[in-house]
């Protein structure tokens, strides 16, 4: 465990008090909002499940003895949350028809990667094809979206090994690039 | 697909996937999620203790609600067997002064003994209740001048109450008789 993990653990489980919780909220609510985002690409859904996931956290903080990484624990917490919540709600995804408009948008500007990687466009699209993947193969595209995650968290959050975690993440890959090169096939060359 | 092509789209899909994970919260997310945990934090113990007191309250006053629906009831019980004719003052009187199992007799009416039916018109007909009776109100003028004389004279008054039953007895003989000739001429009618 890092130095700076110990300290995180050592502030958490002193408090009971309101200090020790107060730092996890400001150290780590950007990183729950996140990985919530990842999941309802909605920001009202995720503030909802950022403010659940530290009233979690406040309920269960005597069980903070045990845990090695606060950062990690939270995120896990965070992900729950999250996929429960989607659970509830009806998730809204792009039909396919309108996939390949947002591709065909996305291609006609003759645009950069960079500039089309940027696009709304592209966003859209990308939603959609994460949203269609497998579901094992999909929790771990989105968690490797949230910057603050390496793979060895993503393997924590998601309750696996780090080499399923990569190995989730190489295949998700390579069916969202199929899927974006069939799409410009299907309506157009590639620049 | 060419060399070329395939590091074009990881570029895609690198960039894409930052953009898609790049968001920020709104500003002031901290403070709403600190003021939320103080707002649950701290009195929730007493919070706990207002709740569970509220609930106790709440089941006492049902159980309290039912217990006295319940006697109330067994005290409607009597009502529904015999229904004094309250609008007649005489035997308001006498349900005063006397002891009720001989003097009603000639006022009150049996009910016909329907178990499933008799409970509901007792409870419309709005009769005294045997539980209150008698009632609350002062007694009238005519009530006190009976009860005084049946307290001065209790022989003259046993006397007259002897005297009343014999003629109540004799008016129902005679209306017996009545009766009885009325039926006896329709069926040589007939």
């Amino acid at each position: 465990m890092t130095e700076r993990a110990l300290t995180q653990n050592a502030l958490l489980m002193t408090a009971t008090n309101e200090d020790a919780l107060e730092a996890a909220v400001r150290e780590h609510s950007r990183l729950a909002y996140r990985i919530a985002y990842s999941v309802s690409r909605n920001h009202h859904d995720a503030e909802d499940a950022t403010q659940e996931t530290f009233m979690r956290v406040l309920r269960y903080r005597r069980k903070l003895e045990g845990v090695d990484d606060p950062k990690t624990w939270i995120a896990r917490i965070a992900w729950r949350v999250a996929v429960e919540q989607a659970k509830r709600r009806p998730s809204v995804s792009l039909s396919e028809t309108e996939i390949a408009d947002a591709a065909s948008r996305l291609r006609s500007g003759g645009r950069s990667a960079e500039e089309a990687a940027m696009s709304k466009e592209m966003a859209e699209c990308l939603a959609s094809l994460i949203a269609a993947l497998p579901e094992g193969l999909r929790d771990a595209i989105r968690l490797s979206t949230v910057e603050e995650l390496a793979p060895t968290g993503i393997a924590q959050v998601l309750e696996t090994s780090e080499a399923s975690a990569r190995s989730r993440l190489f295949r998700a890959r390579q069916i969202l690039k199929e899927k974006l090169l069939a799409l410009e096939g299907s309506h157009g060359t590639a620049r | 697909m060419a060399p070329q092509d395939r590091d074009r789209f990881d570029d895609l899909l690198d960039g894409a996937l930052r953009q898609y994970g790049n968001v920020e919260p709104r500003v002031g997310l901290e403070g709403r999620v600190l003021a939320n945990l103080a707002a649950n934090s701290g009195p929730s113990g007493a919070r706990s203790v207002w709740a569970w007191g509220l609930a106790g309250a709440a089941a006492m006053i049902v159980v309290v609600g039912m217990w006295i629906g319940s006697g109330h009831r067994r005290s409607n019980t009597p009502v529904v067997s015999v229904r004094p004719n309250v609008s007649d003052t005489s035997v308001q009187k006498t349900a005063v002064v006397t002891p009720p199992a001989e003097l009603n007799k000639p006022a009150v009416r049996r009910v016909p003994s329907r178990p499933a039916v008799v409970p509901v018109t007792v409870a419309k007909t709005a009769e005294p209740r045997l539980g209150q009776f008698p009632s609350s109100r002062p007694p009238t003028q005519q009530e006190m001048i009976v009860a005084e004389y049946v307290e001065h004279f209790p022989e003259e008054a046993k006397l007259i109450m002897q005297e009343q039953q014999k003629f109540d007895k004799e008016v129902q003989q005679a209306q017996q008789q009545i009766e009885n000739s009325s039926r006896n001429s329709d069926d040589q009618e007939r």
